[in-house]
């Protein structure tokens, strides 16, 4: 069990803020980290050594949020791809930073729809390789370059238009 | 890389409250010691609808009784349990968590089974007995793990229990969990604390508790142990830097050399290396996961758990691991670890075998599409592109962005008769929704004909090779690089073997006038 201890302050930190910033609920997040590292060290047998471990660590972080997404759904028949269409209920009031531009980055993530919102999570903020992404999102490389670049402008965008709301370079 | 992405970096480590962490690890390790439930995959979709209304209507009865218990005096308690719970006298205890077995100082890492101690005062074992036998309480409630505890019964049955502390309102209560049936017992007083005591007690009187003998010798005297130079400092090949060496003696002919490295490029105190040499077998037993490999006439497993990973071989009866052991942000992989065992054993590391690869067309020679990022965020020439092949051989899909500002998309035309590519058709931060939907869908050979078709015609020169064009020795960033150049009008393409285009240098009079200056550079920023 030590090795669930080592686990467990290891990397719940970086899970932990993973799902905060898919879910945007501090309470929900300290759940689903809860789970993924239950379902993790129960399944770890499972881990092939293929990828890097965080990387399969994160994949099971993203199952179990989407499981909880799920289960927010009245509609249980929608197709699991229709699904990821749907963003998250974020809270924008969650409070993750002292930094005010920060958090207002984040605020501006929440926003943006769910695939955009996951690729710039992957790969901006946990800074998985485009390889390790494509294996997480289940996407071939060359659509998580794409999106990527998308869903930068995308945020770019945003934070421009949040710049000149504010008329203040943050 | 733009400052953008420097602040969404910051995000990656959240604020989080310290309580909340704890308290989410506590139930996570109570969970583990839950029974696993089984999910039904098929009859139950079946039933799916029914047993979410029936399950509505049980929650409902279950909170509605929670609260009103919950007003009415405490947790719901099931019932009161006076039978003896253990049936067989105790034969000996096995206490072991990590955490508090390192309070005692028996935690010893390099024999995992020191992490747990046996008790096996009679005395002690009786009264503990009668503790476990006495009046107890069936309850369900959150509860802090404390130690874990495995009974050993004379008549052979091994109890995994494990014992937790409460104090509410002044009242100390055991609980104790019990592996696999997933029930937990309230016992009134602290057995806990009476354990720890117990165990202090102990080892107040067995000095000799570790059976491992560390000893610590001078560099140069560990490395006459080594039978190979393992490293010279400052020239090994991921520039690293021996910190001190440990070995450790296990009893008369075995010892364990441990390394520590140091990685020199940050200055940081980071460990990232252990080497370990022992003719014990616990260092190099094959595992689940295990790759194999031979290399330079030896055979290596290797192993990669998440951000560590380990070579182990066997040598003239010895067994050799080289492990990355703390590589939380740093990258050390096979490569790396095959590099190290080379300089070991004084092979010298061949750095040309990507030479000679490239025998076939300049466009493979100089790896046209290979995927580029030229110039700084802040450069209004810098661009980035990566490629896909379609099934049409003639073209390749560009995608990428110009000046950080808007996304590309290129259509090149390949001629490999000419060796030629050229830019056909261009869509330039237009047409947004259809791409993405091509995006969305992977599908880059109808992207490739939606650009054929509402792409904006162009026809500009992207690569040529000629034979009578000879590599440029250019200096760049005080390092010397063969570039080949491409004369695309007044500007030019270089692109570097193997790499693909390296730097793009304006002249034409329409750059210079924007930017000022005699001409501009857009240079490789990534390899």
């Amino acid at each position: 069990m030590e090795d669930f201890d080592e686990l467990y302050f290891t990397y719940s930190d970086r899970i932990y803020s993973y799902i905060l910033l898919m879910i945007g609920d501090r309470e929900i997040a300290e759940d689903l980290t809860q789970e993924t590292f239950v379902k993790v060290y129960r399944s770890r047998d499972q881990f092939d050594g293929k990828s890097q471990f965080s990387t399969w660590l994160i994949s099971v972080a993203r199952n179990c949020t989407i499981d909880y997404l799920r289960k927010q759904r009245p509609v249980y028949l929608w197709p699991f791809e229709k699904l990821l269409k749907v963003s998250a209920p974020f809270s924008v009031e969650t409070k993750v930073t002292q930094n005010e531009s920060v958090q207002e980055l984040y605020k501006q993530i929440g926003n943006l729809k769910q695939s955009y919102k996951e690729v710039i999570i992957l790969r901006k903020i946990q800074e998985l390789s485009i390889k390790e992404t494509s294996e997480v999102l289940g996407w071939s490389e060359g659509k998580v370059k794409m999106m990527t670049l998308r869903a930068m402008e995308k945020l770019r965008v945003e934070m421009k238009g949040e710049v000149e709301v504010n008329g203040s370079i943050r | 890389m733009g400052p953008l992405d420097d602040r969404l970096k910051e995000l990656r480590v959240l604020e989080r409250d310290d309580d909340a962490k704890m308290r989410s690890f506590h139930q996570a390790k109570a969970k583990l010691y839950e029974p696993e439930t089984k999910k039904d995959t098929s009859f139950g979709k079946l039933l799916g609808v029914p047993i979410a209304l029936l399950s509505a209507v049980f929650i409902g009865f279950l909170l509605s009784y929670q609260w009103f218990g919950d007003n009415l005096g405490g947790p719901a308690i099931d019932e009161e349990r006076t039978e003896p719970f253990v049936t067989s006298s105790i034969d000996h205890i096995y206490i072991g968590f990590g955490d508090s077995v390192d309070e005692f100082g028996l935690h010893d890492v390099n024999n995992p089974e020191l992490d747990y101690v046996m008790i096996d005062d009679p005395e002690f074992l009786e009264r503990f007995e009668n503790d476990l036998n006495a009046p107890r309480t069936v309850v369900k409630r959150d509860f802090i793990p404390m130690l874990e505890v495995e009974l050993v019964l004379e008549n052979g049955e091994e109890v995994p229990l494990f014992f937790s502390i409460s104090r509410e309102s002044g009242v100390v209560e055991t609980h104790v969990y019990q592996f696999d049936n997933g029930m937990m017992f309230q016992y009134k007083g602290d057995m806990v604390t009476e354990l720890r005591e117990f165990l202090m007690a102990e080892v107040d009187e067995k000095e000799e508790k570790s059976v491992t003998e560390t000893i610590y010798y001078s560099l140069e005297a560990a490395l006459q142990e080594f039978p190979y130079d393992i490293v010279t400092p400052g020239e090994s090949p991921l520039g690293l830097l021996v910190d001190r060496v440990t070995i450790y003696a296990h009893g008369k002919d075995a010892f364990a050399l441990h390394i520590l490295y140091k990685e020199t490029s940050n200055g940081d105190d980071k460990l990232i290396f252990g080497a370990n040499i022992s003719d014990e077998n616990h260092s190099a037993l094959p595992y689940d996961g295990q790759d194999l490999l031979d290399r330079n006439g030896r055979q290596f497993s290797f192993h990669n758990f998440g951000e560590t990973a380990d070579l182990n071989w066997e040598d003239n009866n010895f067994k050799y691991m080289l492990a990355s052991v703390l590589a939380e942000g740093v990258d050390v992989g096979l490569e790396e670890l095959l590099h190290l065992t080379d300089e070991m054993y004084g092979i010298s590391i061949d750095n040309n075998h990507e030479e000679e690869q490239f025998k076939d067309s300049p466009l493979e020679k100089y790896a046209v599409f290979t995927e580029y990022d030229l110039g700084s965020y802040n450069d209004r020439i810098a661009e980035a592109s990566a490629f896909y092949m379609g099934d049409d051989e003639n073209y390749v899909l560009g995608f990428g962005h110009q000046a950080h500002a808007v996304i590309r998309y290129l259509l090149y035309e390949v001629d490999e008769e000419t060796n030629e590519v050229r830019v056909i058709r261009r869509i330039v931060d237009s047409y947004q929704d259809q791409t993405e939907e091509f995006v969305e869908a992977e599908d880059w050979d109808g992207l490739i004909d939606f650009l054929l078709e509402y792409g904006q015609e162009l026809d500009q020169l992207y690569f040529k090779y000629s034979g009578d064009v000879a590599e440029e020795e250019i200096e760049l960033d005080g390092t010397i690089h063969n570039l080949y150049p491409v004369e695309v009008g007044e500007n030019i393409h270089y692109f570097k073997e193997g790499k693909g285009l390296w730097m793009k240098v304006y002249n034409d009079e329409m750059t210079i006038v924007r930017d000022g200056g005699e001409h501009k550079e857009a240079i490789r920023i990534t390899d």
